[in-house]
This record gives structure tokens, C-alpha cells and sequence, in this order.
């Protein structure tokens, strides 16, 4: 009576390992009634599936991670390395370009466009006028305006010079980024050369002209029984 | 975490793991690689694990994660379950052996089209032997959940278990 008890719990999922225990326990023994049969089998093959072990020739494997800390990771598994290191190129290249890009900019601006240091001219002209006005309020004298002017001009060659020079890390920086730029475009126009050379679509493109020249032999004979 | 205890405190659990894994990813191969992704796995992590923790449920939750991972990419190999356990040594004649081992692969495969949840629960409870507590913190449910998939799976093993040797006392 106990049992069927327990067995009920059990398939509740309710009984507690101790009492699992004890189901266990009842039916390692021989005289089992037959219409329970079915549980030792069940039990047996729950005792049975622990003793599994993993193969020997795992050990080996194990003890070089540990003593010659060396990791099999799992790169190979799931091609995540390949998709990771997709990811990082593709972040490399259009970091290259926008640095490229911004390094040019600054180049032209350098070189033609002088607008970032007519902008400094002007701030330099507006903060001057307001010294001016204020040198005015306080004593009305020509004098002041001199002085101010050698300001202007000493700030203006400052910040002229201080403006084109590019420091040594950005130059690096550039002509790197350039050569880069030069390999990949020889590699692409390498690349393109072999696919001219090779096209796949010549066969196919021989097989329409002579086909287009078949047409106009046919054209000419129905020209000619025609007429 | 030196190697040593490493080497100690983890490393024996390698059987435990590699029947959870074989119940999951099906095939021995892929199992032991899954054990071996464990370790290499939480070898990079032993600075951070002290003894203190409960080092099984973690070792057992990082494989369970990678199995699933592996189930979820559809990288594992599918292949059919390899019953490339030996005979068990017994007083049993060869017959009744071959009776054993094919009753055995008929559960396997009933517990195998059980949900993933439910395979684990039943493996980890009633082969492993281990406690409601302990293998809700494995599987991430609550133990509630945990109960009634555990239920499930046991009605479900039963019934089918029940048909099954039916069908095989019919035929003799």
C-alpha cells in the first residue's frame, strides 16, 4: 500500500530524494508485482545510465589545459571567430576612411580654402573693436589704436602658423592610412584585371555573336529567295 | 583558483557533465567537446572562483549553456544516439543483455523527444539523483516549474515505457 503511495508522489514529482531512495531500493528486489514491472525497469535503467562514463583518452586532453595552459577556445566551433573578425575589419576599414577623409579635408583647408583663419580674424577684429570701444570710454585717445593693432596682427601670425601644421603623429597617422589605401586599390584593380581576363560570360557572349551573324546569313537568303 | 584546485575541485564533475551533455547533444563526440569547452571556458575564469561558491551548479550551468548554444547554432553533428557503452558486466546471459541494451535505447529515445527543459530535469533528477533545489538553480526555472516539467516527464516516461514493454510481450 505504501508503495502505490509513493509511486503516486513520485509521478507528481513531489516525493523527496530520500523517498526516491527508498522506491529504488523496493524495486531492486526480485518479487516485484507484475503490473508495476514497468517502474524497475525504469529505476534499473536510471541506475544503469550513471554508471556512463567519459572516455579515457578525455584525461590527456584535460591535463594539457591545465599544466600547459593551453586552450582549445572555442574559435572553431561556431565560426564565431570568422564572423567576429568580419565585424572588426569592416570596423577597421571605415575608421581608415573617415580618417583619411578628415585628414584630406584639413589638407585642402590648409593649402586653398583660408576660411578657418578669416573666421579667427574676424573674432580677433570684434575683440579688438570692443577693447577699442572700451579704450574709448575710458580716456578718447588715437594712441591706443596702435597697440591694438600690433595685437591683431601678432595674434593673426599666431594662429596662421599654429593652424597648417600637422604634428608628427597625424602625418603618421595619414600616410599610413594612404598606403593602405594604395594596396587596396591595386588589389581591387588586380582583382579586376583576372576577371576580365577570365570572364566567365566569354563562351557565352562568343556564342551570341556567331549566332547574330547566323541571323544575318538568314536574313541575307530570305533576302535573296525573297527577291 | 590555482590549478591545482582546479585540477581538484572541478575536473571531477567531468562525468556528471558528460552525461548531461550526451543527453542533450546526443552523440558522444560532440559531448566531449562540450565538457571540454566547459573547462576551457571557466579555466579563463578561475581567478574569479573561489572554492565557497557552489562550484557544481556553475560548472553544470556554463555546460548546459554551451550544449544549448551548440543545439541552437545547428552546428552539432546529428547523428543517430551511439550506444557505445559495453554490455554491463552482470551474471546475466547474452540474451537478456541484449533484451537490457535494447530496452535502454528505448527509453533514451523516449526521453529524447521530451522538450529540452523536461530531458534535463528528469536526467539531472532521477539519474543524477540530485535535489529540487539543486537542479532549479541548473536549469534557471523556478522550483514550481521545475516540479510540474519533472511530473510531465515522469507520466510521460511511464505511459510510453508501459506501451513499450506491452508491444514487447506481445511479440513473445
Amino acid at each position: 500500500m505504501k508503495i502505490e503511495l509513493l509511486i503516486e508522489k513520485y509521478l507528481e514529482g513531489e516525493t523527496s530524494p530520500e523517498e526516491e531512495c527508498e522506491l529504488r531500493d523496493f524495486f531492486s528486489r526480485k518479487n516485484i508485482p507484475k503490473e508495476l514491472v514497468h517502474f524497475k525497469t525504469m529505476f534499473s535503467f536510471f541506475t544503469e545510465e550513471k554508471l556512463i562514463e567519459i572516455s579515457p583518452e578525455f584525461n590527456p586532453k584535460i591535463n594539457l589545459l591545465v599544466e600547459k595552459k593551453i586552450l582549445k577556445t572555442d574559435f572553431s566551433n561556431n565560426g564565431r571567430f570568422l564572423k567576429y573578425t568580419g565585424i572588426a575589419a569592416s570596423i577597421l576599414i571605415v575608421l581608415g576612411i573617415s580618417f583619411y577623409l578628415l585628414n584630406t579635408q584639413n589638407v585642402s583647408k590648409n593649402s586653398g580654402n583660408q576660411e578657418p583663419v578669416s573666421m579667427t580674424q574676424e573674432r580677433i577684429i570684434t575683440s579688438s573693436s570692443d577693447k577699442l570701444l572700451k579704450n574709448s570710454q575710458s580716456s578718447i585717445t588715437e594712441n591706443s589704436a596702435s597697440p591694438d593693432e600690433n595685437i591683431l596682427t601678432k595674434k593673426h601670425k599666431k594662429s596662421y602658423k599654429s593652424f597648417p601644421k600637422l604634428s608628427k603623429d597625424e602625418k603618421f597617422a595619414f600616410n599610413k592610412t594612404k598606403h593602405v589605401f594604395n594596396v587596396i586599390t591595386e588589389q581591387f584593380s588586380k582583382i579586376e584585371q583576372n576577371l576580365n581576363k577570365n570572364n566567365p560570360f566569354e563562351p557565352a557572349m562568343q556564342c551570341i555573336n556567331k549566332a547574330n551573324s547566323l541571323e544575318n546569313v538568314k536574313n541575307k537568303l530570305i533576302q535573296i529567295i525573297g527577291g | 583558483m590555482d590549478a591545482d584546485d582546479f585540477r581538484n575541485n572541478l575536473i571531477p564533475y567531468k562525468n556528471i557533465m558528460y552525461r548531461l551533455a550526451k543527453r542533450l547533444l546526443k552523440n558522444t563526440e560532440d559531448a566531449e567537446d562540450a565538457v571540454q569547452d566547459t573547462f576551457a571556458r571557466l579555466w579563463i575564469k578561475r581567478e574569479n572562483l573561489d572554492s565557497g561558491r557552489n562550484l557544481q551548479a556553475l560548472t553544470m550551468i556554463t555546460l548546459k549553456n554551451i550544449c544549448l548554444d551548440k543545439l541552437k547554432s545547428g552546428n552539432s553533428k546529428i547523428l543517430p544516439m551511439i550506444d557505445d557503452e559495453n554490455f554491463l558486466p552482470g551474471k546475466d546471459n547474452p540474451q537478456n543483455q541484449l533484451e537490457k541494451k535494447d530496452i535502454r535505447h528505448k527509453i533514451n529515445s523516449i526521453i529524447e523527444t521530451m522538450p529540452e527543459p523536461q530531458k534535463m530535469i528528469i536526467h539531472l533528477r532521477d539519474i543524477e539523483g540530485m535535489s529540487n533545489d539543486e537542479v532549479s538553480e541548473i536549469v534557471q526555472m523556478n522550483k514550481n516549474a521545475v516540479k510540474v516539467a519533472l511530473s510531465r516527464a515522469r507520466k510521460k516516461l511511464k505511459e510510453e515505457l508501459v506501451k513499450q514493454l506491452e508491444y514487447i510481450n506481445y511479440e513473445n
